[in-house]
């Protein structure tokens, strides 16, 4: 099995193995720094810390365990793998704000450990080495669907395999060992093991899939710290809607594409009466009022339509068309936001406050790369709509493409 | 017994190290695109690491004219880079002119030094090299770190560098302690493994010290994007009543405040009739106006739409009515260009001071605001009390 020992002659295997706690130690010292300076994901640095630390603390580095009776020698390394991974992957649960509960992990971890500890009174060190391997194979590749679910979608294809690519090698690492062991003659009868040492290449490969898990993780966060703000910069921080840069530029967007056969309307809108909440209720209504609009907006939003604040009490919707004239969608998509705010008052201190809005619905025309025209008539429709006694849709009846 | 097997082992995993740096530092630089210029610059510092002890290892398995000169070279240019990187992100300049002089300067020395037998004078050359390099950096770093009074980017963070000056150091002046030693890194010397353990920590204490840095930034990005608005670059409302409610706190214990609350006078007509963007540009240009005005305690927020409050600690009503006759005349006297045209600006301020009697800071921003109104009723443009 492996390559040529020949070849790794050049490496000391102790050396290897004391590198390997160095970077433990220093990564669980990184993590708690990390959990202290930033409050970004606290409990998912502990934990990874804890998972450093249990793997520092259980890997024998420099033939001190070579006195332990051999029971002890065998388990501390086999229960401590265990643990640290699923400290590992407990924490990346919370490093993806995972909401599922960690029953899964507690199951395989007790599973794992049951068949070590099994082991081990069996007399049997491969058996309990077996148990081991499977849990860790099992929970590495929960680990695999845990990024591939949190971050899919939200991050290339290219990112996504390079962050979960450590968490495969461990499982490969583990499958193969659990193979090797199945392999292994006569394994039913086969005594506790001695504090042998590992061979170079295994050393070795245990170093890197270690430090790339550290790496993977580190890469989680700093995913995280960017996606927030990136958030931040383009998000009304009240409403959650798109703040008014945000909405301008997928609105210059929306008009490039317009060029090229992708049609879109755009939905002006105006909550009606606001500044009597405001004076009537106070600012702090005046600020649930906003967010219990979007609120409802959002919800009866397709996923491809964006919602802007543009300032105020003033919102623009724009809703992508299958095809460019499509008046009807619009207009429908638009009125099923007017009847969703008219059925839902505000709760606010105990009083129902009915809220309304008045909505102008105009599409754009080509050659308008700031999209001014179609905010221009979508505002003319508002006011229409406005003038007409409010809480209704209007709908510009010009043709597209006439200026 | 110390084998030839450790020092190799060590080598190899400081290049490993090396390695899988300059490939993070490069995936920040290119995918996330943080700090670009000072990322690119890391990754190249820890890829010539990486490249030099590769040579240095391979010392008579590959050619001599690869594996001596160009391998000192590249270790020099290391550091370079390195130094150049790490005060990179402190200060967001580059200044890579000095390195790359120090890098061919340092060349040209070693390829008149004679590479035969006794190696102990390129070995000197490069490792003072370092260490002046590192030490310099380290240095810049020291004193920006300190002058930001950062409480969460400490001086300290310095250290890494000065740790990396004085290892080198003691390499270079190891050579004159043992005359009879060689500078080969592979040599199962004690002193070669306490080395070469040094610099795996140093290796990795300097990326994690950067990186913590780099992130450091990202999250005072965050920091600022939650309280500050972004067209004017003022406090927000929320960071703006955090501060007022922090100064009504001290109030009790006998420091008192004064609120200046600033409405720009016929914002609305200025809208209408120049639209938005000049509305926008008639803001900015009023927080610039008034920047003079304000100390470092004192708390500059918008409160919404045209509306502005700054906070004044330590401050009667009197030294309010003076700041805010200071603020007045400034903004009276710079109107806004605008498509070529001038447009004259003026704002109503009204003052009050925060009193022993108030339940809290609300009801000094109403008398704030209710003598604003007075203003306005006045004719704008006075300020009121």
């Amino acid at each position: 099995m492996g390559p040529n020992p020949s070849r790794m002659e050049f490496l000391d295997v102790p050396t290897v193995l004391q590198v390997s706690a160095l970077f433990n130690l220093m990564a669980a010292l990184a993590w708690v720094t990390l959990a202290q300076a930033f409050r970004i994901a606290p409990r998912a640095s502990r934990l990874m810390a804890a998972a450093h630390v249990l793997r520092f603390a259980t890997q024998d580095t420099s033939g001190i365990m070579a006195s332990w009776p051999g029971l002890l020698r065998q388990a501390t390394p086999e229960f401590g793998l265990l643990g640290c991974i699923v400290l590992l992957l407990l924490a990346l649960r919370r490093m993806l704000r995972s909401r599922q509960r960690p029953h899964d992990i507690a199951w395989v971890g007790g599973l794992g450990a049951l068949g070590i500890t099994a082991g081990l009174a069996g007399g049997s060190g491969l058996a309990a080495e077996l148990a081991g391997s499977t849990a860790v194979t099992v929970l590495a590749l929960l680990a695999v669907r845990e990024v591939v679910r949190g971050v899919g979608g939200q991050l290339s294809r290219v990112v996504t395999a390079f962050m979960t690519l450590p968490f495969a090698l461990l499982a490969l690492m583990s499958l193969t060992h659990a193979a090797e062991l199945l392999l292994e003659p006569g394994w039913h009868g086969h005594l506790l093991r001695g504090g042998e040492l590992p061979s170079a290449w295994r050393a070795v490969l245990w170093f890197v899939v270690t430090a790339s898990i550290t790496l993977s993780l580190i890469a989680l966060m700093i995913w995280r710290v960017i996606a927030r703000i990136q958030h931040l910069t383009h998000r009304d921080p009240l409403t959650g809607a798109l703040n008014r840069r945000a909405f301008e530029q997928a609105l210059d967007n929306a008009q490039a594409q317009l060029q090229r056969g992708h049609g879109f309307a755009l939905a002006m809108i105006d909550i009606d009466h606001f500044k009597r909440i405001n004076d009537a209720h106070g600012h702090l209504a005046g600020d649930a009022a906003l967010q219990h609009c979007v609120g409802i907006w959002q919800a009866s939003l397709r996923a491809v339509d964006s919602l802007g604040r543009l300032g105020g009490e003033e919102f623009c919707a724009l809703l992508p068309l299958a095809s460019p004239a499509d008046l009807a969608t619009a207009a429908a998509v638009t009125e099923r936001l007017r009847a969703a705010l008219a059925a839902q008052p505000l709760l606010w201190q105990g009083q129902a406050l009915p809220l309304t809005a008045s909505f102008g619905v105009a599409l754009p025309v080509t050659g308008d790369p700031k999209g001014n025209v179609g905010l221009v008539r979508a505002d003319g429709e508002l006011y229409r709509a406005k003038a007409e006694g409010r809480n209704r849709v209007c709908v510009a009846t010009h043709l597209q493409g006439a200026p | 017994m110390i084998t030839p097997a450790q020092t190799l082992t060590l080598l190899a995993a400081i290049i490993m190290v090396a390695a899988v740096a300059a490939l993070v530092w490069l995936s920040l630089a290119l995918v996330a695109r943080i700090a670009p210029r000072a990322s690119l610059t890391m990754a190249g510092a820890n890829l010539a690491t990486a490249l030099a002890l590769t040579l240095h290892a391979l010392r008579g398995v590959l050619p001599d004219a690869l594996t001596y000169r160009p391998s000192d070279v590249l270790a020099v240019a290391s550091f370079a880079l390195l130094s150049v990187a790490v005060p990179a992100i402190v200060t967001r300049r580059l200044p890579w002119q000095p390195a790359a002089i120090a890098v061919a300067a340092t060349a040209l020395v070693l390829l008149a030094l004679p590479y035969d037998g006794d190696l102990r004078w390129p070995a000197r050359v490069v490792n003072g090299m370092g260490a002046a390099l590192t030490a310099a950096a380290g240095l810049t770093v020291w004193r920006q770190l300190g002058a930001a009074e950062g409480r969460r980017t400490p001086a300290r963070l310095a250290l890494p560098l000065f740790l990396i000056a004085a290892l080198m150091a003691v390499r270079g002046l190891e050579t004159f302690v043992h005359p009879g030693g060689t500078p080969d890194m592979r040599v199962p010397t004690m002193f070669n493994i306490a080395f070469l353990w040094s610099a795996l920590v140093l290796t990795l204490l300097q990326n994690a010290t950067l990186a913590f840095l780099v992130l450091m930034r990202l999250i005072r990005r965050i920091e600022r994007l939650l309280e500050r608005d972004p067209l004017t670059d003022t406090l927000n409302r929320r960071a703006f009543d955090q501060a007022l409610d922090h100064a009504h706190a001290w109030l009790k214990r006998g420091r008192g405040y004064a609120l200046v609350m600033i409405d720009m006078d016929r914002f609305k007509q200025l809208n209408d009739s120049l639209g938005h963007a000049a509305g926008d540009a008639a803001l900015r240009l009023m927080v610039l106006e008034l920047q003079p005005c304000l100390r470092a305690v004192d708390r500059f927020g918008r409160l919404g739409g045209e509306e502005f409050c700054v906070l004044l600690p330590d401050t009667d009503i009197a030294g309010a009515a003076l700041v805010a006759e200071r603020m007045r005349s400034l903004v009276a006297a710079a109107p806004l260009r605008w498509l070529e045209q001038d447009w004259p600006l003026s704002a109503s301020f009204g003052i009050a001071e925060g009193e022993r009697g108030d339940a809290s800071a609300d009801a000094v921003l109403a008398r704030a605001d209710a003598a604003m109104y007075r203003a306005k009723n006045q004719g704008r443009n006075v300020v009121q009390a």
